[in-house]
């Protein structure tokens, strides 16, 4: 029997005078300790339908439906009030654990308000309990957490400290909203081991939404797939993994890398808005299993990187004390034409850096890099043009990466006037259409501004305007992270595409592993400025050396290892092992 | 952290050194002040003595140098016009214009401060845009018309206050009324503003579901975020209305330094204009390294980087 269930939830919010459904006929039910996952892309209305349930829609919205919690039902529109009086003890946590945090005020503070106005304790007693909290979330040295602020604490203890709050409420059911996606893998197997914890220990349900199948269905006990607005199915983790019911479920997880061997096509779920569930392809066809092209060692080296260093200095006044902070500390690594090498790595390991290195935008501080056989500081001796032309860049922010005050195909254009001057406007116009067409646009794109495109069509713009000038090395600085899964689908099938036709040598730098294991010829994985590890993706998949590759590897959510021949576990077991 | 004090320190010294040598510059090659001091028929021999008197014969580099030794024991010179000791004589006034200023600022900033958060919470609604318009309207009348306004309104027409002169409380009303309203507009529109962002943050969704009376939480969580950036904002203000003062004293003829600043331009008292830029520049620099002390001590953003 469920704890907390929601009934018949319609909510409708007022766009430009007319009510738009932002979900429609939600039924969600968790059961006594249980965590039940919620996942969906963006605007599936996972978020709402948690929102609505903890009162938080906001006066425009329009909602409609019932909340049952233990036996008693509760009108949506009673909801705040009876959690404000402790009959429907919910908690919540959110996203952005920073900035979930009040900048100004120590963490401990944040919790201790809670007891002396909700039980009247006295502060030091307060102060004491949520020692005690932070305590039990796992932050270590707890008394002197409490006394930091959020600035001073990581995005990992931060999502703790905002467990800790949340538990500070006493609830019997936590509402998680993508908890763990502004962390970093390892961090978010840790979160999701405090999480389990609590369903254990202290016997809470949760309510965990997230965007990513992969750690839904190996961490959640139960899950519903959310679709535009509606629950498409709701079955058991195990279930959804062995055998989905709905065709949504089953073009999602073919959507997400990992599922399908390496280099093959994955599954583009179709973007226009009006169709109905039932327009979607009846069963996705198995996709063509490609030859898995070897680390194909014969052909020339296109990128070579030679103990390169780049290290930040900060300096403070009168020249003393420096803190430096080393971002790529020695990286050496060659990447043969044609092929894709994947970099791995977490928040702060350098990747970036070693990416702004290979686009001549810093220059190593020691050590070299050769593009094609000619060193990159003899290449840009002189100057950044013809350097700029053969090494072109597609970056993780498709919106900020573009001019918003001119259309796209002029932005395209741009480069090629630059690198082709000899090229008449018409026939640059003409160059640019063809492009757009190769990365699945058409002409009527040419005139679209930046904003009136979807991401997805934003990246593909990006890549053409990377690819105009006919550049021989791409590199890929997290290019589907901003991205939904089925998006990502659509951008890494036509990275694939082209890399084929055009045989481009690609770097491709990413937080996920799925991304690069689907992607990549050869792996690199970063950690604090060192690859750590290196060599082709299968043998650094399967068979991770370093205790870092294998920590990371092993905190990576998927059901689907069995295309990186890693030997099967139980999911949950291995988040939970995968403790660093 | 000390270090940075230090630093504050030298740059409120080089602030005031500059503002020094600009006002040297400036009274020396807009007008002799020994003509506009003596009248227009004086012989040459007179207006050469005057020079001799002070100093103003000697090459212009020696006169900075002297000048500049002089300010650093202390020594801010004669005033031309009644040769008592400069910084005596502005000093009598300084009393006044302080009584002015800060009744001003408390009007600015708590008629500022309550109107940006009433039009805060009725964000788009009637109120907000009353007072967002009254705001925009009090700050861009000029304060001279302002004040003339009040006179005819309060002293000529009602009778109910004198129309100039002081100090005493009567008297304070009206300067330190337009004063403070000009710049109570540009607190509100600031408040205003900082306490939506502050409203829009994730951390104020998080308090608002603990269990925490109302008037706590608007305390704790949303007053501190939105009053924080006032200080920045009580930095350049200041600067706002001691420019005003010299205005507002002249047109209620209040006895304060603004007025006796005007005064002294208009007779060329080289030493009381300079002794008076010295305090104001010392003054300002001094409140700027006020706020940044005050981040430093209310954010522990700033407190710990």
């Amino acid at each position: 029997m469920a704890l907390l269930s929601i009934r018949d939830l319609d909510v409708q919010y007022p766009v430009a005078g007319q009510l738009v459904p932002a979900v429609r006929g939600v039924n969600l039910s968790v059961g006594e300790r249980e965590i039940l996952g919620i996942v969906g892309e963006s605007g599936s209305g996972k978020t709402v339908s948690c929102l609505s349930l903890m009162g938080l829609l906001g006066p425009r919205a329009e909602a409609s439906g019932t909340v049952r919690y233990d036996g008693r039902d509760i009108d949506i529109a009673n909801v705040t009030q009876e959690r404000r009086q402790g009959r429907l003890p919910l908690a919540m946590i959110f996203q952005d654990p920073t900035g979930g945090l009040n900048p100004i005020r120590t963490i401990g503070s944040q919790i201790a308000e809670i007891f002396v106005h909700r039980d009247g304790a006295s502060k030091k007693a307060a102060w004491e309990k949520a020692v005690e909290l932070l305590d039990s979330v796992g932050i270590r040295e707890p008394r002197e957490r409490a006394a930091s602020y959020p600035h001073q604490m990581s995005g990992g203890m931060n999502q703790r400290a905002m467990i800790a709050m949340a538990l500070a409420a006493s609830p019997r059911v936590l509402i998680a909203d993508e908890p763990t996606t502004a962390l970093d893998v390892t961090v978010q197997a840790q979160i999701c081991k405090l999480l389990r914890t609590l369903v254990e220990r202290d016997g809470i349900s949760i309510i965990f939404v997230s965007h990513d199948l992969d750690l839904v269905t190996s961490f959640c006990d139960r899950v519903s797939v959310m679709y535009r607005g509606s629950v498409v199915e709701t079955a058991t983790s195990e279930a959804i993994r062995r055998s989905p019911k709905h065709r949504y479920t089953s073009a999602l997880f073919a959507a997400i890398p990992g599922h399908r061997p390496p280099f093959s096509e994955l599954e583009e779920i179709p973007q226009d808005l009006d169709a109905p569930v039932s327009a979607l392809p009846a069963n996705p066809p198995e996709p063509q299993p490609r030859p898995v092209p070897s680390g194909r060692t014969d052909r020339p080296i296109a990128i070579k990187v030679e103990d390169a260093v780049y290290h930040f200095t900060k300096r403070r006044w009168f020249g003393r004390s420096t803190h430096v902070t080393k971002a790529v500390d020695g990286i050496s690594f060659s990447v043969p034409a044609g092929t894709t090498f994947g970099i791995i790595g977490e928040s702060g390991c350098g990747k970036s850096t070693l990416a702004s290195l290979l686009i001549g935008d810093r220059e190593p501080q020691a050590g070299n890099i050769s593009i094609g056989g000619q060193s990159m500081r003899e290449l840009l001796a002189h100057g950044r043009r013809d350097y700029a032309r053969r090494v072109q860049m597609v970056a993780q922010d498709h919106y900020g990466s573009m001019d918003r005050r001119q259309t796209v195909g002029p932005q395209i254009e741009e480069a090629c006037r630059i690198h082709f001057p000899d090229r008449s406007a018409a026939q640059r116009r003409e160059d640019v259409i063809r492009m757009l067409q190769a990365v699945g646009l058409g002409e009527a794109h040419y005139a679209k501004f930046p904003h009136q495109l979807s991401g997805g069509q934003r990246q593909r713009v990006a890549i053409a305007r990377a690819l105009i000038v006919e550049p021989d090395i791409l590199i890929c600085d997290e290019p589907t992270s901003a991205l939904d899964v089925s998006i990502q689908a659509q951008v890494l099938n036509l990275l694939l595409r082209l890399q084929r036709d055009l045989d481009l040598t690609i770097l491709l730098i990413s937080h996920d592993i799925r991304v690069v294991a689907h992607m990549s010829h050869a792996i690199g994985v970063m950690q604090a400025g060192v690859m750590v590890e290196q060599g082709p993706a299968s043998e650094v998949l399967s068979n991770p050396q370093h205790p870092y590759s294998r920590s990371l590897f092993a905190a990576a959510p998927t059901s689907a290892r069995a295309n990186w021949s890693v030997p099967a576990h139980d999911h949950r077991l291995q988040l939970r092992d995968a403790i660093s | 952290m000390t270090r940075a004090v230090l630093i504050a320190f030298a740059r409120l010294f080089i602030t005031v050194l500059l503002a020094v040598t600009f006002v040297f510059i400036i009274l020396r090659v807009s007008g002799d002040p020994a003509r506009a001091l003596l009248p227009l028929d004086a012989p040459e021999e007179q207006i050469e003595a005057v020079r001799a008197e002070w100093d103003l014969d000697k090459p212009l580099p020696q006169q900075y140098l002297t000048y500049i030794l002089k300010l650093a024991s202390g020594d801010f010179g004669l005033s031309m016009n009644d040769r008592q000791p400069a910084l005596q004589v502005v000093a009598e006034k300084i009393p006044a214009t302080v009584l002015l200023m800060g009744t001003g600022l408390v009007i600015a900033f708590t008629v500022g401060s309550a109107l940006g958060l009433i039009a805060a919470s009725f964000r788009g609604r009637a109120p907000d845009r009353l007072i967002m318009s009254l705001a925009i309207f009090v700050h861009s009348i000029p304060s001279f018309l302002f004040g003339i306004l009040l006179i005819l309104l309060f002293a000529v027409a009602l009778r109910l206050l004198p129309s100039g002169g002081g100090p005493s409380p009567l008297h304070l009303l009206m300067p330190a009324a337009v004063i403070g309203l000009s710049q109570a507009g540009v607190v509100a529109r600031f408040v205003r503003s900082s306490t939506l962002e502050v409203l829009a943050q994730p951390y104020i969704t998080v308090a608002g579901l603990k269990p925490l009376p109302r008037w706590y939480f608007i305390r704790a969580h949303v007053l501190p975020g939105s009053a924080l950036p006032l200080l920045t904002l009580f930095g350049f203000s200041l600067g706002g209305i001691i420019a005003g003062a010299a205005i507002v004293e002249s047109v209620f003829a209040w006895p304060g330094v603004g007025r006796f600043l005007v005064f002294s331009v208009a007779r060329r008292d080289v030493a009381v204009v300079q002794t008076i830029v010295v305090l104001v520049a010392t003054m300002m620099a001094f409140a700027n390294l006020m706020t940044d002390l005050l981040y430093a001590f209310f954010d522990p953003r700033v407190r710990t980087s």
